[in-house]
């Protein structure tokens, strides 16, 4: 298994989250309260012009600097 | 004991509705993350009597990052141990419940209200409610919030919860890894003062990382028990990979997804798979784009610009003003007051009737009707948040990230309100850009609707106009965003699922937008038709004229032109409606036109957005916008004309 970032994955892939990669502790707060939170599966929907995931029953919108901090495992 | 109830949640999960149908009273509510942004109070009547209750702008949880949470924490400190009724969306239900952990924890009375349960059996899910309760020991109800199911139930589970307060209270606590928790009960038995939370609810926003708290606690505890605290957080962190913050966040999680996982069973698969599509064309640029177009077309062009301003304006005005309300107020005043100096108050040239009333009433109203209707479906739609993320990129140019799309889509309407809206914005700096921009380019839906009227005989006045109030939007926002001092801002959103609306949500939304957009002009408007009235009486106003006068003379304009940017400082639809005027006497030309409307545009905010900037963001900013403004919407025009004189056109 392998730590990458989100940004690495392309459309129609999914993949379980690891962690998030930042040291705003806000951002990483905010991200937990979306439901960011390791062992879930996270779906790419779409990666331009934004990122849009799945995780669950809730779809994010994230920017790529956003989506290169969510840290996943392939 | 006082009674009240606080309804508190995440965002967009219907707690606005709910706290309508509890009150009877209308506050906007949208399927947009981030709609209340001001404290509403109303009363329920409940078997004990009337009950004051609070709504707050969403929260994720206690520990805020933006104003509108911290706004919400801070309503609730101020209510220690009192009923907290929190909705929950009953589709992300694992993701709302980590708030329910940490309002029992902090020693509030909750009741649950697990909220569009319609759209939960719609994807095919079924909520066990009655076990949730017990396992949380605490009162759960299930909702539709929208048509009112569950409401009844609610009201009893509030009046249960009211008259157990402090006596009963939720057992349930959340179990935590054992390090964790040693850590918790630590901190919570070093915790010796009074707080606006129980000490353990405290512990856990110190454990977090929370500054507030930190200054709080620093504040209330003595030197060397604040250094004990300061070590004890410190110690044996390392074993986090990513801080005790967001493993306490995990743990909370891990247990909601637990609990929700045993309450819930699918009956059936996801059903609506319409709306997946509709999302996916709508979220993707390449078919988002003419979708958003076609949005801009239909709704602002051709409801708010032809059919509102057009068609609704013609009608009320001619019609109703100038061949019956005004001849009929003209005799009757006059028969009424002889004199004409005091006549003229109500029926000269600037009258109270034939100006104030007549310009809010059938130029401004029909207009900002228009546009409020035509938000009211967006929002509720949930395409707003859509339009962000495709925006997103956009607004990074402009020191703005997709979340701005809203203030600025709503600047649109009225950019008193917009500003307002700027709270949602999470920086000062973004809150800055965002306040500037609207007071500059971004003209309301009156001033848009008149200066479309104006403009729409001649496609090219339109174009040129358009292009040269996007370019001054576009590079005061890079400027901006390159020299305020400041990260570039971080762009995440959730985005709801799409929703038909309902029509009577819209009207009563479009109704109640109106209504305060009214409440707040006609008294702006009269007060300026007694203003300019009693300066043209003592000669104040053409003094004032004839300062002006110059600057139209440079920008190319006539010198009545000089009267509509008086009043554009009053309100700015109400100088763009005396343009209206002017242009239909025959005393500008094309170009004239477009000068005039370029600058009008640019031109200082009105009263009231000034009034909204010096409220939210300080004297010293408002000043400084301001101060930019007016050289910036006068040069702009001057450049116009120049150009326009120099090619010919």
């Amino acid at each position: 298994m392998n730590q990458i970032p989100l940004t690495l994955l392309s459309p129609g892939t999914t993949a379980k989250i690891a962690g998030i990669n930042s040291r705003q502790s806000g951002l990483v707060h905010k991200l937990a309260a979306l439901g960011v939170l390791p062992g879930l599966p996270i779906s790419v929907i779409q990666t331009y012009p934004s990122y849009l995931v799945q995780i669950n029953q809730t779809q994010l919108a994230l920017d790529q600097a956003t989506a290169r901090c969510i840290v996943v495992l392939v | 004991m006082n009674k009240r109830i606080l309804i508190v949640g995440n965002p967009n999960v219907g707690k606005s509705v709910i706290f309508n149908k509890l009150t009877g009273i209308y506050v906007t509510v949208s399927n947009y993350p981030g709609t209340t942004v001001e404290i509403t109070k109303g009363y329920t009547r409940l078997p004990l009597g009337d009950v004051e209750v609070i709504d707050t702008p969403g929260l994720y949880s206690l520990l805020p990052i933006t104003d509108e949470e911290r706004v919400s924490r801070r309503v609730l400190f101020a209510n220690p141990g009192g009923v907290a009724l929190q909705v929950a969306d009953a589709r992300n239900l694992a993701r709302m419940l980590p708030l329910t952990f940490q309002l029992i924890q902090a020693g509030f009375q909750v009741v649950l209200a697990v909220n569009m349960l319609d759209e939960a059996a719609r994807d095919g899910w079924h909520l066990d409610l009655e076990t949730l309760s017990q396992q949380l020991e605490l009162p759960v109800v299930g909702t539709v919030a929208t048509n009112g199911e569950g409401l009844d139930q609610l009201k009893e589970a509030l009046t249960s919860a009211l008259l157990e307060r402090g006596k009963v209270k939720s057992g349930f606590r959340p179990s935590r890894s054992k390090e964790l928790q040693a850590k918790l009960d630590q901190v919570t038995a070093l915790l010796t003062g009074n707080y606006p939370l129980s000490q353990a609810g405290i512990a856990a926003l110190l454990v977090s990382g929370d500054r507030e708290i930190e200054e709080l606690v620093k504040k209330t505890e003595k030197l060397g028990r604040w250094r004990q605290l300061k070590k004890v957080l410190a110690e044996g962190n390392g074993r986090y990979k990513w801080g005790p913050g967001y493993q306490l966040a995990l743990e909370d999680h891990a247990q909601a997804a637990e609990i929700v996982e045993k309450i819930s069973t699918q009956f059936r698969p996801r059903a609506g798979r319409w709306r997946d599509w509709l999302s996916i064309l709508a979220s993707d640029p390449v078919s988002g784009s003419p979708i958003l177009l076609a949005v801009v077309y239909l709704g602002l062009y051709q409801f708010v610009g032809r059919f509102g301003a057009g068609f609704l304006v013609d009608f009320l005005d001619q019609n109703l003003f100038r061949n019956l309300l005004i001849p009929a107020s003209r005799s009757l005043v006059t028969a009424l007051i002889p004199s004409p100096f005091w006549n003229s108050l109500f029926i000269g040239d600037y009258g109270i009737l034939t100006l104030g009333v007549r310009y809010a009433v059938a130029i401004i109203l029909p207009i900002v009707g228009c546009f409020f209707f035509f938000f009211s479906l967006l929002e509720d739609s949930g395409y707003l948040p859509r339009l962000a993320m495709l925006m997103d990129r956009a607004c990074k140019r402009i020191g703005l990230n997709g979340r701005a799309v809203i203030p600025m889509v709503l600047g649109l309407g009225c950019d008193t309100m917009a500003t307002m809206t700027t709270r949602i914005l999470e920086t000062k700096r973004e809150r800055i850009i965002a306040t500037f921009l609207l007071a500059l380019a971004v003209p309301c839906s009156a001033q848009l609707g008149v200066i479309l009227a104006l403009l729409s005989p001649y496609p090219g006045a339109v174009l040129v106009w358009a292009t040269v109030v996007l370019f001054v939007l576009l590079l005061t926002g890079h400027l901006l965003g390159r020299f305020l001092p400041g990260n570039p801002p971080l762009f995440y959103l959730e985005v709801p699922p799409l929703r038909l609306p309902r029509l009577s949500n819209i009207l009563v939304k479009t109704y109640s937008r109106m209504q305060w957009y009214f409440l707040e002009v006609l008294p702006v408007f009269i007060g300026v038709s007694v203003a300019v009235w009693a300066g043209k009486v003592t000669g104040v106003f053409r003094g004032l004229l004839h300062l002006i006068e110059p600057v139209m003379a440079a920008l190319g304009l006539p010198k009545e032109a000089a009267a509509c940017f008086l009043f554009g400082f009053f309100r700015r639809d109400y100088g763009a409606a005396g343009l209206f005027d002017l242009a239909h006497s025959g005393a500008l030309s094309t170009r004239n036109l477009v000068t005039a409307a370029v600058t009008l545009t640019l031109f200082l905010p009105c009263v009231a957005q000034f009034a909204v900037m010096w409220k939210e963001r300080g004297p010293v900013v408002s000043l400084l916008i301001v101060t930019a403004i007016l050289p910036l919407a006068f040069s702009a025009g001057y450049l116009v004309n120049l150009l326009l004189l120099t090619f010919g056109l």
